[in-house]
């Protein structure tokens, strides 16, 4: 890819991406649509770049874009899919660009979820990897395992519960 | 389970229904606190889905965006060449309708071209014989390499005795997941052993081994 004001769009591309797919969730995408809509954000990023100013946050003009991305995807029945409710959305959207900044720590925050994970009973840690690694739904993983999709997701509920009370606390040390 | 919890597992692992998104909808509008806590979970487990999904990796997502860029860039030249071959001929009017037809025809098949480069023709097998094969082809994915599905699912990219490149989904095996890399990020040269076998009306191929060739 070509240069962005002798700025490499590669590497911008490579520093952004997961802040921008994370953000792009946390506005009420579809799971399976959020590396598509990411890509449109850096192909309008990559077509307009020259209206980018190199002084500004190239994160915060990625988000900007992104924003109105998602919007425009409650706006556009046909492809409304790729958010899982324009309310919820809605909702997202109006929490405000703040809020919206993505993790500042968000290597961190994974590596405290490694390190809560690995504490999760062998069973659990199962379930976390077919539903993560392999992206099963909790219908496909039922029918697997002889149970029922609301049994599953209760689990894997449960699972996300003690993770994050783990990453809360672990997190909170650190800090101190 | 609180009803808000019960909202959001069906939210973040199951299907839920108009009216269940509506009423999660409504409990995250009347609390915000709820609502950046559901903003949290959707934030955490991305980042989880991120760091552990193969095909979510940075490498996969930077091949598809190149992909795509390069597919942009390529768009307006294609159309083009494609709409002057077409004003160059002088088609007599009762055969406008035919012409109309073979164009789309080439512009269908130039498109299979643009997006696979190398010139393979995508179907999926379905005439493979049942039984035991051994193959030298390639591992791809059908979402990260090939871009035909939603989600990820290995294949086996060859070309048969008669020549024809030819695709086919390798069966669900947990064994295989040590070579994720080489479908998601191939296509990566390979030689399988194993049985086609018949699944839900289609056939894939059962791998008994596979030698990922360096």
């Amino acid at each position: 890819m070509s240069k962005i004001h002798n700025l490499d769009f590669d590497a911008l591309v490579r520093e952004h991406q997961a802040g921008l797919r994370a953000f792009i969730r946390a506005l009420g995408a579809d799971e399976a649509w959020v590396d598509d809509l990411a890509q449109e954000v850096f192909l309008v990023a990559y077509r307009k770049q020259a209206q980018f100013d190199t002084e500004a946050d190239f994160g915060k003009w990625l988000r900007g874009i992104a924003r109105r991305q998602v919007m425009g995807e409650r706006t556009k029945a046909a492809r409304r899919y790729r958010i899982m409710h324009a309310g919820i959305s809605d909702i997202l959207l109006s929490l405000g660009v703040d809020k919206h900044e993505p993790e500042p720590n968000h290597d961190r925050v994974v590596e405290t979820m490694k390190g809560c994970v690995e504490k999760l009973k062998q069973q659990q840690r199962e379930l976390l990897r077919s539903r993560y690694e392999e992206g099963r739904r909790a219908k496909e993983l039922a029918s697997e395992q002889a149970s029922t999709a609301a049994a599953i997701r209760k689990q894997l509920q449960r699972i996300r519960m003690t993770v994050r009370k783990c990453m809360e606390t672990q997190l909170k040390r650190v800090e101190i | 389970m609180t009803r808000y919890e019960e909202l959001l597992s069906l939210y973040l692992d199951g299907d839920p229904d108009e009216a269940e998104l509506n009423e999660l909808a409504g409990m995250l509008r009347d609390d915000s606190e709820l609502a950046d806590d559901f903003r949290q979970e959707l934030l955490i487990w991305e980042a989880w889905s991120q760091a552990h999904a193969p095909e979510r990796s940075a490498d996969a997502f930077m091949a598809a965006l190149h992909t795509r860029v390069r597919a942009q860039a390529d768009a307006p030249e294609f159309e083009l060449s494609v709409t002057e071959k077409l004003k160059k001929q002088k088609s007599p009017f009762l055969f406008r309708p035919l012409f109309a037809i073979a164009a789309a025809v080439v512009i269908l098949l130039s498109l299979n071209v643009l997006f696979n480069p190398s010139g393979i023709d995508g179907g999926i097998v379905a005439t493979a014989e049942a039984g035991p094969v051994h193959l030298h082809g390639e591992c791809v994915c059908m979402r990260c390499t090939l871009q035909k599905e939603k989600r990820c699912g290995k294949a086996i990219r060859y070309r048969n005795e008669h020549g024809t490149i030819t695709i086919i989904r390798l069966a669900r095996d947990p064994g295989l997941r040590q070579y994720n890399k080489c479908f998601c990020k191939g296509p990566t040269d390979v030689v399988v052993d194993g049985r086609i076998v018949e699944e839900n009306g289609e056939k894939i191929l059962q791998a008994t081994s596979l030698t990922i060739e360096e």
